[in-house]
């Protein structure tokens, strides 16, 4: 049987969009165990959509989205799916509901079924994962918005899913706690957990394994992130920006500058300029 | 004349066991035609500054002054006062059309009705959208991008002379951040603005001061330039040094005579180009 988390030929079309162009079409793609797959796009590109379809809260207008082999769309294999996906979404005020944080990482487990015991294994090994030891009686208000971000990606693993989906995990984020999110994020993969990671930062898919592209609802990039970066698609025609070190890079080269390496940040620049 | 906070402190529930000391000891001036970014972790006390600043809340210790009147209450929508934006304002548009919800503010100043849809008809072109396109819209049908701009256009119907934003690009794409940049850029030279964020990289390249705050307290204030020649006020802060000054300082420390420190790219490139130049000759 295959593992992985996979979309195939699927679109999607909101019900009651009239004409519009579907806010998915024909995407076809997977997510394997322990990889990280980065997914850009603008808004509106379709992205917010796929992370639905990839644990069967949309099903699609055409095409299939299997996990490990299931289908998102069998009512009867629902949970199935949902335990081994996980989603965490942009915005984790949304989406916290319990009073304290051992209570708010212990909800999705409880509602499998888990035994008393082995939920609370489980709250502490999702919440040792993201660094929120110590914290289990806190109330998740009281919490910096990088904890409670942390928080909402304990609640996904105590499912101890196979993949993590992550819609724009970062994006509320200061650098602390952007830097602490794409560590865990790479942990996890370390572990064995697919990634699927949702963003419009082309800078927070340096360390993904691929990175996929979608503009107006089609997947029009799949390859390596320093292939995009240094490759022949026009990212600012697609809605996306460069990393502040990279249009430094290539003002640098229009005066006149050599720069033999792939430059893309501080240490790859220097390394170009003094070795 | 400005915008002049002296010597605020702030303590949230004081005299209780809960009493959180949220600012200490802070000043701060906000002049006409600058922009004062203010960086700080989260939890630094950014966002009660922004409250003081346009006097929704009341400090604990110390002053706040406009154009030299002292204690001058609640600045925030008043006519050449203080516009407050605050974090995500798209969130807080309600009107059926556009035209309605930016002519809000200025009804509430106590224009006409004809009067504040003037204004609303005014102030959507300078956030770059055509009044005879959107006027009519929903706003609940618009781009993330646009519900942004027009929550910014109801502020700047107010004409406001001092303009505070609390995280005005957070949850933008490219598109919508670059259009939001451009609103900011035209309205600098006539407006003090200040800008809360947590993006050195993007807002240091167009800030004429900064203000770092850790825990309540400031690191620094004063001009950016002075900031990024000798950043330790930054790092002192928990911050990182945007990559394209770890560049400008990496080039000065194996000789490269770098003249000024900056956060704007291709500012920083040019500079960094003309250092190796002299280099070479």
């Amino acid at each position: 049987m295959y593992r992985m988390l996979e979309f195939s030929g699927v679109s999607y079309d909101y019900p009651g969009h009239g004409t519009d162009q579907p806010a998915l079409t024909d995407m076809t793609c997977s997510i394997g165990q322990g990889e990280i797959v980065a997914l850009l796009g603008a808004n509106g590109s379709g992205k917010s959509t796929l992370v639905r379809l990839s644990n069967g809260i949309l099903v699609p207008s055409a095409g299939t989205v299997r996990v490990d082999g299931i289908p998102t769309d069998d009512d009867e294999l629902i949970w199935e799916v949902r335990s081994r996906v996980g989603v965490v979404f942009q915005n984790p005020d949304n989406q916290i509901v319990g009073t304290v944080v051992e209570e708010e990482v212990a909800f999705g487990p409880e509602n499998l079924g888990v035994k008393r015991n082995e939920l609370r294994s489980r709250v502490d090994e999702a919440l040792a994962a993201v660094g929120l030891t110590g914290l289990e009686r806190r109330e998740p208000h009281l919490l910096s918005g990088g904890q409670k971000q942390r928080l909402a990606i304990a609640g996904a693993l105590a499912m101890r899913p196979g993949y993590l989906v992550l819609d724009e995990p970062t994006s509320m984020l200061d650098p602390a706690g952007r830097s602490d999110v794409l560590g865990i994020i790479d942990r996890l993969r370390d572990s064995g957990t697919g990634i699927l990671h949702v963003t419009h930062h082309l800078a927070d898919t340096l360390g993904a394994d691929r990175v996929l592209v979608l503009h107006k609802g089609r997947l029009v990039y799949e390859g390596l992130p320093d292939e995009l970066l240094f490759g022949a698609l026009d990212l600012t025609a697609l809605g996306l920006r460069l990393p502040a070190a990279m249009r430094f890079a290539e003002e640098l080269r229009r005066q006149g500058v050599t720069l033999t390496a792939r430059a893309r940040d501080a240490s790859s620049i220097g390394e170009a300029l003094w070795g | 004349m400005g915008l002049k906070l002296t010597d605020i402190s702030h303590t949230y529930a004081p005299t209780t066991p809960f009493a959180v000391e949220a600012l200490a000891n802070i000043d701060l001036n906000i002049e006409v035609g600058r922009t004062l970014v203010i960086l700080g972790p989260t939890g630094s006390g950014k966002s009660t500054l922004l409250g003081i600043a346009c006097g929704l809340v009341r400090p604990t210790l110390g002053s706040l002054a406009l154009d030299g009147v002292n204690d001058a209450g609640v600045l925030v929508g008043r006519e050449a006062g203080v516009g407050l934006v605050f974090q995500a304002p798209e969130n807080q548009l309600f009107a059926e059309f556009v035209l309605d919800d930016v002519a809000f503010g200025p009804l509430n100043l106590g224009l006409g009705r004809e009067a504040a849809l003037e204004r609303a008809r005014d102030s959507l072109p300078a956030v770059g959208m055509d009044p005879a396109v959107f006027g009519d819209r929903s706003p609940f049908a618009l781009s993330g991008g646009e519900a942004r701009r027009v929550a910014l256009a109801g502020v700047l119907a107010m004409k406001p002379a001092y303009l505070l934003l609390d995280e005005p690009t957070a949850g933008l794409d490219a598109r919508g951040r670059d259009g939001v940049l451009a609103v900011l850029d035209e309205l600098a030279p006539t407006t003090g603005i200040v800008i809360v964020t947590h993006d050195a990289e993007e807002f240091l390249g167009r800030a004429d001061d900064v203000l770092v705050l850790a825990q309540g307290r400031s690191e620094y204030w004063g001009p950016v330039e002075g900031l990024l020649a000798n950043p330790a006020p930054l790092l002192a802060a928990g911050l990182v040094l945007p990559d394209v000054v770890r560049v400008l300082h990496d080039a000065r420390d194996v000789g490269v005579p770098i003249e000024l420190f900056t956060a704007d790219p291709v500012r920083a490139a040019r500079i960094l180009a003309a250092g190796l130049a002299k280099v070479r000759s």
